[in-house]
């Protein structure tokens, strides 16, 4: 149990780092909000029309191409964390998993769902 | 942000506090002298000149000097180009939208007071020191790029002679 | 064509609305009167040996005494260039869109109209768009224009 201490400590140490540099820069800096300042940046125009633009929706496909093979990286971790113990099967039984998600992610290539334009 | 602003007047009630304040104040004066960011602007020949003292050869890079494309992240407004009075509203919501601090080098001689437009011309903003308040001014047609380094560490040497409770509130 | 030949074509072509003029140019220059500016105008853009298609630029002239238009035109096919004259009155000057017949004309017209103050009949979209967004001083390109900001070269004594 008292490994995890140093665990805890580096995450209380990086919370607390950052923490201890926004506040010490909040003291530093001038605060001067007028309403000429704050409207939106827009090239020194006025800012007019909707911000909200519908995104295009190959952005939809590479995120969820990325979940897939994130969940796969998910089930490889503890697979390669515990390697040397595990015999030939496990590597592959392994070796299968990937090879199912490879046809995943070869029949998005040649639909052309990996091309960005 | 309480406690920097009175940082003056308290540390002149303690003996020895002047000193504090003038190290701090070495100390900032001299990081924001050294990474100056100045912000992407350019009108007309001079932001040939601009971009050309970016360039290899005469550097900006090597006093800190990096563009940005924002007014927001940007210490610098370099107004390298003929400001017309159709231009001047949005260069005043320009440097209305950076934070302080924050400067303003007027380059060439069309910002400094119209020109070669000085004469006969119904449309060119004679000297943007009607719109912004201007902190260096670099006269040139267009200026060489030693001239518009030379401004910028004109730029330097003004900063170092600032004060922290001079850049609060401008 | 030469340009004398092509003076001799275009005004054989236009009896009477065409007078060809000396300008010191390369280019031929006539004037013609404003009525006739929009049929002079179609001849020039039809016929088969001039065609006329390609308005490179409409200029506003203001002499002291008055005003001219001056439209300049090339044909592309026949690699020609002429220019056309129109001559406006002081007090009230109107000229008739040529968009019709060019396109281009569109801005060219609304620059003429918001610099110099010519009334384009027709047009459209006569809308300020060169000068600031709160011009309120009148038209710049004429002589007699002056604003308080408005400084003149001096006249040196030699």
């Amino acid at each position: 149990m008292l490994e995890y201490l140093a665990v805890l400590i580096f995450i209380v140490a990086g919370i607390g780092i950052v923490l201890f540099t926004f506040f010490f820069a909040r003291l530093l800096r001038p605060s001067n909000p007028y309403p000429e300042k704050t409207i939106n940046y827009e090239c020194s125009e006025l800012p007019f029309g909707s911000s909200w633009v519908q995104f295009n929706n190959r952005f939809y496909i590479f995120g969820l191409i990325f979940v897939i093979f994130d969940v796969e990286a998910v089930f490889l971790f503890p697979w390669a964390v515990a390697f040397s113990q595990l015999g030939l099967y496990a590597l592959i039984e392994m070796v299968v998993f990937i090879v199912i998600l490879f046809y995943g992610i070869y029949y998005a290539w040649r639909k052309g769902a990996l091309k960005w334009v | 942000m309480g406690i920097i602003k009175k940082l003056p007047v308290y540390s002149e009630k303690i003996p020895g506090g002047g000193l504090v304040l003038t190290s701090l104040d070495a100390i900032f004066n001299y990081s924001r002298a050294c990474s100056v960011w100045y912000l992407l602007f350019g009108t007309a020949c001079c932001a040939i000149e601009l971009m050309c003292t970016g360039a290899a050869r005469y550097d900006f890079d090597r006093l800190g000097m990096i563009f940005r494309a924002t007014p927001r992240q940007a210490d610098v407004i370099i107004v390298a180009g003929t400001i017309t009075k159709k231009f001047a509203p949005r260069l005043r919501r320009l440097y209305d939208q950076m934070a302080e601090p924050r400067y303003i080098i007027a380059m060439g001689g069309c910002t400094v007071n119209g020109g070669p437009f000085y004469y006969d011309c119904y449309s060119v903003e004679k000297g943007i020191d009607h719109i912004v308040p201007v902190d260096v001014y670099i006269p040139g047609c267009p200026p060489r790029p030693e001239s518009l380094l030379e401004g910028c560490l004109h730029l330097q040497k003004k900063i170092k002679t600032q004060t922290i409770s001079d850049w609060q509130e401008k | 064509m030469t340009g004398d030949e092509l003076k001799e074509y275009i005004v054989g072509h236009l009896e009477g609305k065409l007078k060809p003029l000396e300008s010191g140019k390369h280019d031929p220059l006539f004037e013609v009167q404003e009525s006739d500016l929009l049929t002079v105008a179609q001849v020039l853009r039809d016929d088969e040996n001039l065609k006329f298609d390609f308005l490179s630029c409409i200029s506003g002239v203001d002499t002291g005494e008055r005003f001219e238009i001056v439209y300049s035109l090339a044909s592309l096919a026949n690699n020609l260039r002429i220019d056309l004259k129109v001559v406006l009155s002081r007090e009230k000057p109107e000229v008739e869109s040529v968009q019709e017949i060019w396109p281009a004309a569109n801005w060219y017209e609304r620059e003429i109209w918001e610099l110099y103050g010519f009334d384009i009949k027709n047009h459209g979209n006569l809308t300020r768009f060169l000068l600031a967004d709160d011009w309120d001083q009148g038209y710049p390109m004429r002589k007699d224009w002056d604003a308080p900001d408005f400084v003149r070269f001096p006249e040196l004594e030699r």
